[in-house]
């Protein structure tokens, strides 16, 4: 599980968000929304300790951040970033093998238990007939699951990922969401990602990271709802946010 | 070129009936003379190397007979030469030979020049550069009466400027001659153009004499003696690129005349041809005696850039000697300049170096033997 | 596909022993030394010493030296196209080229700037100019890399300190005379030849370091292959491997080109060759795979410098660019 302590983010100068304190739990898929800009991929990158910690504490498990080796951090969380990596030349299977690099030797061999994940990895994701397929001619959406499948190889308790479902169709969205929301269940695993996609991530995810600037609320699901908070941040003179139907509305 | 109101007429070389001098050994200019001696032209027949390129002339017209006539390969001097702008040193010697160093204003490449008494003016020469970077605005501030310049396979970069400037020049075309004596036979040329053609004779006639001389008591020592001719190599590699000379090129003329054999490639007379380092080697192996080492001075210097031939014999016998006997520390070694004009002091330092036995007086001139 | 790749492996080796092998029998148009002359000279047989002389000492060291500098750009090109991402970069990229020529220029044209620095570099030699010119390219491009994060910035900056080093030696060349300006051009041209058993001692452990360098570093370049965001979450301190590229790297190339002069196209052509051949990204095979391949290229390229007396960076051309060419049509995504 991941725990704030008046953690503050800023882009450059600009502060986005003052004093973040909340907890994202395991064995639960949590949702990380916000406007463009509010700070959810900076929040995420500092998580995964690619940005320095400005102000404030970030506890991982029950281990401060900054204890933690990136041998550690390598083992307590996983990254799947907004970057489209398509390798030629390599299988599903060794892509999803290199989440497997925190437990292998130096030049990477893998072991039995290794292959194990990673067949597993790939099971998860419903991807195990690509194992040897490349992935030059497979679709966004398959590239997408086996980047999770990846994380998943990597066996930690911790997964973040950064707008996974912003290239995918409506349908991909909803499964790529629903397997995430699984494995958190089944795996116990601590799942955060930030999306655009309200409805999905209401309707899927059990807790919300709300970014309204200057602060950052971390909520279960309807009480997220209830609270008015997305009403706050999503409405304008053109939209509103409507509890019922758990979705964004323009005003008639 | 003068032009005048009258307006342009084309050369006729008909007027030249006479011939002045008609070289020997060179075959690569010819000078002509009016039936009426008051003008002379310099035929030079191959200005640069290759086929592509006509005669050219220089018309010596001190009485100002043929002013506006006009022909795209002439030029032409009226009133005497006294100002010179040389592009190769080995104009210099000729000038000196014949008692007109003076006569030289301006050169190319202070730094490889030998001639004391260039040098000894120092910036009262000027030096117009190179190729590429000629000081144009120097040259004409020189005020030459000519440029005496050479093309390599096409011609001079300075060709354009001066014919806008208006300044009169020749293409010397020695360096083209393979014949020791051809070569030095230029002398002539110059001499003419300056005034005194017969003492230009007069000086090349003892030349030739005596490198007659020499040849021929060579050839008669090897025949009466049935002595071997040495096996010869020449130069140094480029890289891994060994350069040898053709057979008929100056450097192996003046060998065969000094009783040696040099090893050469090719077939062509004129090109020098490349050989890989292996052939090299194997001749190196077989060599008597090794010439014309590059820059090197010391076997030191000789052997760290090539130290696989510290084992051949001609190493292990310090048979190897260097044409650079006469350099200054910038760099411009005499044999090239005043060695042009000398070739019998050539013939005879190879003599000494291939048939010892031979003179009795052992110094060389143009030579050193590597330390 | 794992047995593919063992038979690839072990035929390419068979080309390259005999390649090798044919390299050293074979020698310029007009020598004439039979193959049992060479077998003679290996086994202390009935052979003029001339000839021993020839076969040992020239063949025999190009042939090895073509050997180590085939491998040594290969593996070089290869951790720069996978540290860089960049299919288009080489050896070179970094300016370890025009380094090392500074380095020379200062030494062989010795310009009045280069008067003072010439004295010190003429007791090193060529060589040893060629080196500290590399190296202080290498250092300040990795001054740099140290403090920006981007690697991309990183490489254009690279390729600035390259261009803004060749535009000194440009300098260089105009102020020179002649002679030396056409030996410093003539080292430009690239040379196996110029190599002695006595450099060897120096070059092959230099190399062999390199290389174990690069076998060091084959995890973190298959975790770099997802990029320097991933394999920083998986572990890896990037900027320790990019440091050990880097001097790797300089190892590498910066001794090929020390001693035999830029050598372009086999670092940049053969790692690319070796993707096409053996179909796989993976470094544990992309790794032997390009030094095998670099090996086989350059001695093919020694091999025919000798039979048409032509020098060695016309054949790399000759052989690198169509092969580049063919495999960017042919495979459209690299890297």
């Amino acid at each position: 599980m991941i725990r704030l302590d008046n953690i503050r983010l800023s882009y450059g100068d600009r502060t986005l968000v003052h004093s973040a304190t909340g907890e994202i739990r395991s064995g639960e898929l949590t949702a990380l929304v916000g406007r463009n800009g509010s700070g959810k991929s900076t929040l995420l990158r500092t998580l995964a300790s690619l940005q320095p910690i400005i102000e404030g504490r970030i506890l991982l498990g029950e281990r401060d951040i900054t204890t933690l080796s990136p041998a550690d951090m390598a083992r307590t969380l996983a990254f799947v970033t907004t970057e489209k990596v398509r390798i030629s030349n390599l299988s599903c299977r060794d892509v999803v093998a290199l989440g497997r690099a925190p437990y292998t030797n130096w030049i990477g061999r893998l072991q039995e238990q290794d292959e194990q994940q990673v067949m597993h990895a790939l099971a998860a994701v419903g991807m195990s007939d690509y194992a040897t397929k490349s992935m030059d001619h497979m679709s966004d959406g398959e590239c997408q699951r086996i980047m999770i499948a990846r994380a998943l190889a990597q066996a930690t308790p911790i997964i973040l990922l950064d707008e996974p479902t912003a290239f995918l169709d409506m349908p991909n969205r909803y499964e790529l969401c629903s397997l995430l929301r699984r494995l958190a269940h089944e795996e116990h695993k601590c799942i955060l990602f930030s999306t655009h996609e309200l409805d999905i991530a209401l309707e899927l995810c059990d807790s919300v990271a709300l970014i309204s600037p200057p602060s950052l609320h971390i909520l279960p699901t309807e009480q997220m709802i209830r609270s008015g908070e997305i009403e706050k941040l999503f409405s304008s003179d053109i939209i509103s946010f409507d509890a019922t139907s758990r979705s964004v509305k323009i005003k008639g | 070129m003068a032009l005048s109101c009258r307006g342009v007429a084309e050369f006729d070389k008909s007027d030249f009936t006479t011939v002045l001098y008609t070289p020997e050994y060179a075959d690569g200019f010819q000078i002509l003379g009016t039936e009426q001696g008051d003008a002379s032209l310099i035929v030079v027949e191959k200005p640069w190397q290759g086929d592509k390129c006509e005669p050219r002339m220089l018309l010596l017209d001190p009485g100002n007979r043929f002013t506006g006539v006009s022909h795209p390969h002439l030029q032409r001097v009226d009133g005497k030469v006294e100002r010179v702008v040389c592009l190769s040193s080995s104009y210099i010697a000729m000038l000196d030979a014949i008692g007109q160093a003076d006569a030289v204003v301006g050169v190319s490449g202070k730094e490889f020049i030998y001639n004391e008494k260039i040098l000894a003016q120092g910036d009262k020469i000027g030096d117009i550069g190179y190729d590429g970077h000629f000081n144009l605005e120097l040259l004409l501030s020189l005020k030459p009466d000519l440029v005496l310049l050479y093309g390599l396979s096409s011609p001079s970069g300075l060709e354009e400027q001066l014919k806008s400037f208006d300044i009169p020049y020749l293409y010397v075309g020695e360096y083209l001659e393979s014949s020791p004596l051809g070569k030095a036979e230029w002398i002539v040329a110059l001499a003419e153009i300056m005034g005194c053609r017969k003492q230009g004779e007069e000086f090349f006639a003892a030349v030739a004499q005596r490198y007659n001389s020499v040849r021929d008591s060579v050839e008669s020592y090897i025949t009466a003696n049935n002595v071997e001719r040495p096996d010869i190599l020449l130069n140094t590699p480029y890289r891994d690129i060994w350069y040898l000379p053709a057979p008929k090129s100056y450097i192996v003329q003046l060998i065969e005349d000094a009783g040696g054999h040099a090893f050469t490639a090719g077939e062509q007379g004129d090109t020098t041809t490349p050989i890989g380092i292996e052939q090299a080697y194997s001749l190196a192996h077989k060599a008597d005696i090794w010439l014309n080492v590059g820059g090197h001075t010391t076997f030191a210097t000789l052997l760290a850039e090539n130290p696989l031939f510290a084992s051949v014999a001609v190493v292990q016998q310090r048979q190897v000697y260097n044409n650079n006997g006469r350099q200054r520390a910038s760099s411009g070694s005499d044999f090239w300049e005043s060695g042009v004009i000398n070739p019998d002091i050539i013939l005879t330092d190879l003599v000494k170096i291939i048939h010892p036995d031979l003179l009795d007086d052992k110094a060389l001139y143009y030579h050193r033997k590597l330390q | 596909m794992r047995s593919r790749t063992t038979i690839l492996f072990i035929v390419l080796s068979l080309v390259l022993c005999g390649l090798f092998i044919f390299d050293v029998t074979i020698g310029e148009d007009g020598v004439d030394i039979t193959f049992d002359d060479v077998v003679a000279s290996f086994s202390d047989g009935d052979v003029e010493d001339y000839k021993v002389t020839i076969v040992i000492d020239i063949r025999l060291v190009k042939a090895i030296m073509a050997l180590l500098a085939g491998i040594a750009l290969a593996l070089s090109g290869l951790q720069m196209q996978t540290l860089f991402r960049n299919p288009m970069a080489g050896p070179y990229t970094l300016g370890i080229s025009s380094g090392a020529s500074l380095g020379v220029a200062l030494f062989i044209l010795g310009a009045p700037l280069g008067q003072m620095l010439s004295s010190e570099l003429s007791t090193l030699g060529i060589a040893g100019a060629a080196w500290i010119g590399a190296l202080a390219t290498l250092f300040l491009v990795g001054a740099i890399s140290q403090r920006i994060k981007d690697i991309m910035v990183v490489l254009i900056i690279g390729i600035m300190i390259s261009s803004a080093v060749g535009a000194v030696v440009q300098i260089l060349q105009f102020m020179s005379q002649e002679e030396a300006l056409k030996n410093f051009v003539v080292w430009t041209m690239g040379s196996l030849g110029g190599v002695t058993w006595d450099k060897l001692y120096i070059i092959a452990p230099m190399i062999i370091v390199g290389l174990v360098m690069a076998v060091a570093v084959i995890k973190p370049m298959n975790m770099l292959l997802l990029g320097e965001g991933y394999a920083r979450t998986m572990g890896l301190n990037v900027a320790r491997t990019r440091l050990l590229i880097l001097l790797s790297t300089t190892l590498l190339a910066g001794t090929v080109t020390a001693f035999c002069g830029p050598i372009g196209f086999i670092g940049m052509a053969m790692p690319h060759l070796s993707r096409a051949i053996f179909a796989n990204a993976d470094h544990r095979t992309l790794l032997p795979a390009s030094a095998l391949m670099g090996a086989i290229a350059l001695l093919v390229c020694d091999i025919l410098s000798k039979m048409y007396t032509l020098p060695i960076n016309a054949l790399t051309a000759l052989l690198g660019i169509p092969i580049i060419i063919w495999v960017i049509v042919k495979k459209r995504n690299i890297v």
